[in-house]
């Protein structure tokens, strides 16, 4: 599902800031955990991004 | 509010259920009471005998306005569940808004009156599959403090292999 919107798909733009909202939740909440264990700044947030490549 | 408990005895309901039999053999012999005669037998008390301690439970009851807002949001889900499903047995381009009706058991007119369009019901079922992930994540990590970084990821790959149609 999330791949066909990444590849082909097109969301009226409050959808898409609906379900970009919420995926930032998730990465928030990765970064707020890095950062708890000692990264910070881009390291917190490059390991975030890893997890959703 | 939180939820008040009261107990009635069996003593104090075979009372009233006493009296309540008293009250419909004096209708049934046309028992008179000031000056007024009643003899019908269209009321007849419903004997309900309790197995064991009658337990009455009294729970905030909130108003209808969220009575109903819980219903809407329990056929929301519904719908979704059978949209996931849906989504999981064909490619997004052959999913029709009447296959998804169709899996949930309600009518294609019905499910737009909770979803506007295909595209709305795919992002709220995306939107409940990040909530659900979230909550999932922070009650892992709550469990297991020591590693909370491994149990996290544990916890996010499991969800996404439990959730393939969602993730993939």
């Amino acid at each position: 599902m999330m791949t066909k919107f990444m590849l082909d798909g097109a969301l009226n733009p409050d959808l898409l800031e609906k379900l970009n909202s919420a995926g930032r939740v998730v990465l928030d909440w990765f970064e707020d955990l890095f950062e708890g264990r000692g990264a910070s700044g881009k390291p917190a947030s490059s390991r975030t991004h890893f997890l959703f490549r | 509010m939180l939820a008040d408990r009261a107990f009635v005895s069996l003593g104090f309901w075979h009372r009233a259920q006493y009296l309540s039999d008293i009250q419909w053999m004096r209708r049934r012999s046309g028992f008179a009471a000031g000056g007024r005669v009643f003899a019908t037998d269209s009321f007849r008390p419903t004997r309900i005998w309790p197995s064991t301690r009658l337990k009455i439970t009294m729970v905030s009851p909130g108003t209808f306005s969220d009575l109903k807002d819980r219903e809407r949001k329990n056929r929301k889900n519904l719908m979704i569940d059978a949209a996931e499903r849906v989504f999981a047995s064909k490619p997004f381009d052959e999913v029709s808004m009447r296959d998804i009706a169709s899996e949930a058991g309600i009518s294609h007119a019905t499910i737009y009156r909770y979803f506007p369009d295909q595209q709305t019901l795919f992002v709220d079922a995306l939107v409940r599959g990040v909530e659900q992930l979230r909550s999932l994540l922070e009650e892992a990590v709550a469990g297991n403090r020591d590693a909370p970084v491994d149990t996290a990821a544990d916890a996010f790959i499991g969800f996404l292999s439990e959730k393939i149609t969602i993730s993939r």
